[in-house]
């Protein structure tokens, strides 16, 4: 053909076309920085580590659900919801093992703030950076860490122990409650060697952060938790004795200990920072912009009226507070602040004052005018509504539960008259007469039950109990003298939660808890 | 915004390949010349016939006379062809030539677009339905989509009467668990679609690629099918104008029989009574025969439908154009709902030498006002009771209280108190250079774009639509995104013929680059004015702003290539191959290869064929794969969240930022390999065409997001995952019978489908489990997707003695008894089962055209058998534990009224009364077979000579009357819907039934 060479240059065009469109097929994603790219920087360093405190205030961990699984499933407190499921959760009728608020939220909202933990366990020693901060960073990372396993260890026990932040394809194994507890001390301990023994008060993005008393004081709840008594009064010799007891103690006033007026102070160990700053919806979607980093608990925990009213506090509550009066026979200061009946006022329900908005016994419907409500935490002190974004901290460890622990670690280890001194220090701050004065030479069972009822009084609804009753034994259904919902309490069972099935069904290594 | 400077590379590459075939073509020479016209039977002139010299692959085309000059050899042949003509041969001589063609009635010498190439029909070999254009622009329609029902073997849609609504198009079953919306490709304009901003009386053919041979040249974005759309050219001749103008009244085809307020009245008050429920006031007490108030009435009105189009077109040796204009309204069914739009079209071409240029080009701007809330529901869950207005509550309207209990939503307030607009304008065209040195080469240039500018804008009022509604303050919220598509394409086509050997074949290179950037805010603190209004612009409202935006990018490199190979118009084969390098795909999964392969084999021009009766008949088999997006981009890598904050003591929220989704770099493209044979043939003298196709397809790797992930491993969400694998297989007819040889012409068309869907796996779901359950169905592992799962029924209670024998204990006579998987006295989820498919085991459609001197008239059946759906308003209203309306024909059990399917009347809570009126059981399962009168037409064409003296060339007026009938064995209003997901897609509840629409129109021509 007479047109070959032509063919051969017009084929050769063609192609080079062709060849030279073969770009821009690279194209970053302008919505989002990329993972690989983040962890490069110290400020990345410390967003990373604040996303991790984030997943605290969600509703799943210590925004919401949490106190029904812990306040709510003791004999503290109970539920009349309108929800039925709800209710019957704290009852024991657990049907749906992945009942979405009590088993799913809790579950996932911990585990996503223990992937955030392990993101930065796992990026931050790459980064070059300031190396102090670096370490104190790791150290806050791993006392989150060791937070989240230990509000999962305390209700479900056996749960999967996730170290990397990994992807879709991780595969894990079972572990037992054992092996969960020992991951806890190592990070508490990796932490008490990173945490400084304060921060900066005059730096405002310090406050809050978890402290070398914090670690301490987490380490010696857990070791106490699993019956390790001179492991734990070691932990908390640092508080106590330490040179932690200079800089903890007890604040005059009780009540200041759940107000948002008064937080982060003396008594406080650790405590869940709380904001109204940011108003958007408390949903359990994954962070957007205005996502609420309020409270949510006032708002489920107020009577009608205020509140959802879905979980409220037993009236056995209030019998354990009349036991005993003040060293100038009063009513222990400690109830009011506590409880929220037709008795919070001593002179009855034409003078208590629920939310500024009226008397007990006009408010309150008649037939629940002998029910009571939590009143810790809520916000009647300075407004007469609650909402969703309560600004008020919750103390996760205070001062006081620490010496209550002491005194529990020295009892148990035979030096039951050492552990007086420290009882007392509780009870004197609420006008009540020394134990040492009031009932002296108590053997270590009389002891131990004594601080029993310490703990209820100074404690009550602070997401204590159920792990105490569970550590003396004392789950059980007899508790139903207390709370009529115990009736369903299986020995042997409810201790711990069900794993969610989800889990189970996925992974064929679970193994779901005895007797579910 | 595609890069200057990469524009500029491509025009300058785009020029130096013209300047080189420029050079080439003048290396070419002349010979001595053979002249001749060519005409049709009646003495018109064949306009771009060609002419070849037989045994060469020397052609050339003739010019607006019919006249050619050729160089050939005397003594040499000379091959006449000419679309819709029989070749005829003749010898070449000096003097000139004069040929009369004849017409071919089989249409097998049609051009079908088969992406990038026109091939003969005769010639294709793979599955590829062409759409009878002239069938589908009777229908009144918003998209293409919606006039194709029951046109097309193979092709499923589902309608809507919504105005502005889409009708849902899917080609050969469910493939792709994300999304199965073909591939729609407009003059050439591929990743596109034929949505509702597209007139489609601009459309001059629609062809419909179904399997792997012929859709593989669309490699990635295939699977689904591709649709070709054409439109409109400007052919040789002066100026030709068109007009047409239809206008419509629209209807809900059909109402509910539902109580008034008195019938309403005495039986929920009796339904209380028998629960021990103290009945509700509006229906005892304080019952107001002045309140009687027809929801359906209410929210439903007739609409109307108009649709004015005015073309311009003409041409000449050098040049055509088509320009046209459009006004599309419907006035919906439903109050405060409508939808309009404006189109504006040009094409153009103009020709010089072996150059060609052109441009198609669309502009539309539309504006919808959607309908709020639930109408089709809510006009059964409101009381007669309850009055439309009521100025007690808060905007004005009546609604459910604790006297009248409901948790319906008053549609009538909603639609005055929420108003939402949507409109966008968008243009869409290409502009095409072509080069044609040689008859056998042809390059050509193709630049598209496509840009849409959209806004939405909704304003909610002061004031309530429900009962128990929390406020709401008013609010603003309004959005505006633009999306931007563009292509750069070279193509060149090659064709080259040796004696009985035929060769031709195309190879090109494309680049695409799409952008949507988008971005919105909500504002609330409106203030109503004295005169009942709101200023409503963002400026007015007073706090609470939400910004939000965001940018998607995304681009794809293509290269590919056909090569159809003839011997002898007997042995036809093809290959097809198409290598996809795509960004939205991780470094190791961004380029896919999609090859195909198909045979054919014309039997009846095999000399030992002898069947007189038998005008053609052709084999045909094809295999390839074929590829589909279903995702956005970016979704492979893992990104970091800047929204958590926390406060450090003082109350100010700190910023943190961390991954919070998991990531799945593994993501990759879903393939689907598709097996076709198939048969095509022309008998009776070419009076019966058609073809019957069998497919097999299997679709792997397909992407969902129903596979479970572990909590503990801390996501948010469950990430896609290529997991499931699908298979459909089916059998293809259509078939036409033409009879025009008498006055009386008619022609009948038959299409006729099967889809078999199953399931091969569904991806990592849990222990022992196989399925996924959607609400009402499940979908699981070697079934169909989605098929109905519930407790099936066994009737009523009739004795205490049924009751005692069964596995509901608490139950009483009068209640529906329960089918029991397990005797453990005790009815649970293991106790439900399989009640039946929602997938047609036949799907068909039926088209009748006859003409008798100057009136035609036209039918279009279409018919679905062998499926089971969901009433959706039957469980509602038949559900006597939660208020709703009644129907008239209920028939409770009393002990006295045993012979009955409906349970004892009763409202109340317990276990027994509750499921009475479950929904997951097959009491709502209907048959959901019908044949629907699709469209009937009967028009009459004005004589010439009437039209003469006013000057007009043609005219035809007709009358039509669309979705007029539906036989059914159910009892909703129209069985044939969008309807919900795939996974749940027998559920008839509650969407927007195509309307009954009646119209005229005239269609003119001068």
């Amino acid at each position: 053909m007479k047109s070959k060479p032509s063919i051969i240059i017009l084929l050769s065009a063609f192609a080079t076309i062709g060849i030279s469109c073969n770009k821009q097929l690279e194209i970053s994603n302008p919505n989002a920085q990329l993972v690989d790219a983040f962890w490069t920087t110290k400020d990345n360093a410390l967003k990373g580590v604040t996303a991790a405190y984030t997943q605290l205030v969600k509703p799943g961990a210590m925004a919401r659900w949490i106190f029904f699984d812990l306040d709510l499933r003791s004999d503290e407190g109970t539920s009349n919801s309108p929800w039925i499921d709800l209710q019957n959760w704290q009852k024991f009728i657990m049907p749906d093992y992945n009942f979405a608020p009590c088993s799913q939220s809790v579950w996932q909202d911990h585990y996503q703030g223990i992937y955030r933990c392990n993101q930065a366990i796992t990026n931050i020693p790459k980064i070059e950076m300031d190396a102090n901060l670096k370490k104190r960073l790791i150290g806050e990372a791993k006392f989150l860490r060791a937070f989240y396993y230990y509000n999962l260890v305390i209700l479900w026990g056996n749960v999967p122990i996730i170290l990397e932040p990994n992807q879709v394809t991780a595969e894990v194994k079972y572990t037992t409650e054992t092996q969960v507890w020992a991951q806890i001390q190592v990070d508490l301990n990796d932490a008490i060697a990173a945490l400084p023994e304060s921060y900066d008060n005059t730096l405002n993005n310090e406050i809050g952060r978890p402290t070398k008393g914090s670690a301490y004081g987490l380490l010696g709840k857990s070791l106490l938790q699993q019956k390790k008594y001179d492991e734990a009064k070691t932990a908390l010799d640092w508080l106590v004795t330490g040179p932690g007891a200079s800089r903890y103690g007890l604040v005059p006033n009780y009540a200041d200990n759940f107000k948002h007026t008064t937080e982060n102070n003396l008594e406080s160990v650790f405590e869940i920072q709380f904001s109204d700053k940011i108003a958007g919806p408390p949903t359990e979607e994954e962070d957007f912009s205005d996502r609420s980093i309020g409270n949510n608990r006032a708002q489920f925990f107020a009577p009608p009226g205020v509140g959802w009213s879905d979980g409220q506090a037993t009236r056995w509550l209030v019998h354990e507070f009349l036991k005993e009066k003040t060293a100038d026979n009063k009513r222990d200061p400690r109830l009011p602040v506590t409880v929220l009946y037709d008795s919070t006022d001593e002179r009855g329900g034409d003078f208590t004052i629920v939310y500024n908005k009226g008397t007990f016994n006009q408010f309150i419907v008649p037939e629940r005018r002998t029910q009571c409500w939590f009143h810790k935490y809520q916000n009647d002190y300075w407004r007469d509504f609650e909402n969703y974004y309560s600004p008020i901290n919750i103390r996760v460890i205070r001062y006081a539960d620490v010496l209550l622990m002491y005194a529990e670690c020295l009892n148990a280890t035979g030096k039951t008259a050492d552990a007086y001194q420290y009882v007392d220090k509780v009870r004197q701050r609420s006008k009540m007469a020394r134990l040492t004065d009031a009932k002296p030479g108590l053997n270590q069972q009389q002891f131990l039950d004594q601080l029993k009822h310490e703990r209820i009084v100074e404690l009550a609804s602070e997401e204590v109990r159920f792990a105490d009753l569970k550590r003396w034994g004392d789950l059980g259904p007899q508790l139903s003298a207390n709370d009529p919902d115990f009736a369903n309490f299986v020995k042997g069972k409810n201790e711990l939660l069900p794993i969610p099935q989800h889990e189970l069904d996925i992974n064929p290594n679970l193994k779901q808890n005895p007797n579910y | 915004m595609p890069s200057p400077k990469r524009l500029l590379n491509c025009f300058c590459q785009t020029l130096f390949l013209f300047i080189v075939l420029l050079f080439s073509s003048l290396l070419a020479h002349a010979q001595q010349p053979v002249k001749g016209t060519l005409r049709s039977p009646n003495g018109e002139p064949l306009v771009g016939a060609t002419v070849t010299v037989k045994g060469t692959n020397k052609s050339v085309t003739t010019n607006e006379k019919g006249e050619f000059t050729i160089d050939a050899p005397e003594g040499s042949t000379l091959v006449f062809s000419y679309i819709g003509f029989l070749d005829k041969e003749a010898k070449a001589k000096s003097t000139p030539i004069n040929e009369i063609l004849s017409p071919n009635d089989g249409t097998l010498n049609d051009a079908v677009v088969i992406g990038y190439q026109t091939v003969r029909k005769k010639d294709l070999t793979g599955a590829v339905s062409i759409v009878d254009i002239n069938a589908s622009k009777k229908l009144t329609a918003t998209t293409v989509g919606e006039s194709l029902q029951g046109l097309a073997a193979g092709v499923t849609v589902r309608n809507t009467g919504q105005p502005g609504g889409e009708a849902a198009v899917e080609i050969r079953g469910i493939g792709s668990l994300l999304s199965n919306n073909p591939f729609y490709v407009i003059d050439g304009l591929p990743a596109t679609n034929a949505n509702r901003d597209f007139n489609a009386n601009d459309i001059e053919s629609v062809q419909i690629l179904k399997d792997a041979s012929a859709a593989a040249i669309y490699g990635a974005r295939a699977a689904n099918g591709v649709i070709i759309i054409t439109t409109k050219r400007g052919k040789d001749g002066p100026l030709k104008v068109g007009f047409s103008a239809k206008y419509g009244i629209q209807q809900v085809p059909k109402k509910w029989n539902l109580m008034d307020a008195t019938q309403f009245a005495a039986t929920n008050k009796l339904a209380y009574q028998n629960g021990g429920v103290t009945p509700m006031a509006s229906v005892s007490t304080a019952f107001n025969p002045a309140i009687n108030t027809d929801w359906q009435d209410a929210i439903t009105r007739t609409g109307a439908i108009q649709d004015y189009d005015l073309s311009f077109s003409g041409g000449s040796k050098t040049s055509s154009y088509f320009i046209s204009g459009n006004y599309f309204k419907s006035l919906g069914t439903v109050i405060n709902n409508d939808y309009d739009r404006v189109s504006l079209r040009v094409n153009s071409e103009g020709r010089k030498g072996i150059f060609k240029i052109g441009e198609n080009l669309g502009i539309y701007s539309s504006h919808e006002d959607p309908v709020e809330g639930t109408p089709f529901i809510d006009m059964v869950r409101m009381l007669p009771v309850i009055p439309i207005k009521d100025p007690a509550n808060p905007g004005g309207y009546g609604y459910g209280s604790d006297k009248a209990v409901t948790f319906g939503t008053n549609p009538v307030a909603i639609n005055n108190l929420r108003q939402t607009d949507y409109s966008n304008v968008r243009l869409r065209g290409n502009t095409y250079a072509e080069i044609e040195p040689f008859k056998w080469i042809k390059y050509r240039f193709n630049l598209g774009l496509e840009t849409s500018f959209d806004h939405s804008k909704v304003f909610r009022k002061d004031g309530n639509w429900t009962y128990n509604q929390a406020t709401e303050q008013p609010f603003l919220n309004e959005s505006r995104a633009q999306s931007l598509h563009l292509l750069t394409e070279h193509t060149l086509n090659l064709n080259y013929a040796v004696k009985k050997h035929r060769i031709d074949g195309v190879a090109g290179f494309s680049y695409e680059k799409d952008r949507y950037e988008q971005m919105g805010a909500t504002k609330t603190g409106y203030t109503l004015q004295a005169d009942g209004s709101y200023f409503q612009v963002l400026d007015q409202g007073a706090n609470n702003s939400f910004i939000g935006g965001y940018t998607n990018k995304w681009s794809a490199y293509s290269a590919f290539g056909r090569v159809n190979y003839n011997y002898d118009d007997r042995y036809l084969l093809s290959g097809t191959f198409r290598r996809d390098a795509d960004s939205r795909f991780g470094p190791n999964n961004k380029v896919a290869y999609f090859p195909s392969y198909s045979a054919a084999w014309r039997i009846s021009n095999e000399s030992f064929f002898h069947l007189g009766w038998v005008n053609d008949l052709k084999i045909r088999g094809s295999y390839g794969t074929l590829g589909n997006i279903t995702i956005g981009p970016w979704q492979y890598l893992g990104i970091i969240n800047p929204n958590p904050r926390y406060v450090f003591g003082d109350n100010n929220p700190v910023q943190g930022s961390t991954q919070t989704n998991l990531s799945n770099p593994d993501l990759k493209w879903e393939s689907k390999k598709v097996t076709n044979i198939g048969i095509d043939f022309t008998l009776l003298d070419n009076r019966i065409s058609g073809n019957i196709d069998y497919y097999k397809s299997k679709s792997k790797d397909v992407l969902t997001y129903d596979v479970p992930f572990p909590w503990y491993l801390g996501g948010s969400g469950n990430p896609p995952v290529n997991a499931a694998s699908l298979q459909n297989t089916g059998v293809e007819l259509s078939i036409n019978y033409k009879n025009n040889q008498h006055k009386f012409k008619y022609d009948i068309g038959l299409n006729v489908t099967t889809i078999k869907n199953k399931i091969l796996a569904l991806g990592n779901l849990g222990v022992g489990r196989t399925y996924v359950q959607t609400g009402l169905t499940r979908t699981e592992v070697g079934r169909s997707l989605g098929e109905f799962y519930g407790y099936k029924t066994a009737g009523i209670f009739q004795s205490a003695s049924e009751v005692a024998s069964s596995d509901q204990p608490y139950a009483q006579p009068g209640d529906i008894r329960f089918v029991s998987n397990k005797k453990d006295g005790d009815l649970t989820a293991d106790d439900r089962q399989y009640l039946g498919s929602p997938w047609p085991k036949l799907e068909t459609g039926l088209n009748f055209n006859a003409s008798y001197k100057g009136f035609d008239a036209s039918i279009q059946l279409y018919g679905l058998f062998g499926r089971k759906i969901y009433n959706t308003i039957y469980s509602i209203i038949d559900r006597v534990v939660d208020n709703s309306n009644y129907r008239t024909n209920i028939n409770p059990w009393t002990p006295s009224n045993t012979n009955t399917n409906f349970p004892r009347l009763v409202y109340g809570s317990a276990r027994s009364v509750s499921e009475n009126s479950r929904g997951d059981d097959d009491r709502w399962l209907e048959n959901g077979s019908f044949v629907k009168v699709r469209n009937v037409q009967v028009a009459y064409n004005v004589p010439a000579g009437m039209l003469k003296r006013i000057g007009f060339a043609n005219a035809r007026i007709y009358i039509s009357g669309q979705n007029l009938l539906t036989f059914t064995g159910s009892n909703v209003i129209d069985p044939d819907i969008v309807g919900n997901n795939f996974f749940e897609r027998g559920v008839v509840g509650g969407g927007y039934p195509s309307s009954r629409i009646f119209t005229a129109g005239i269609q003119c021509g001068f």
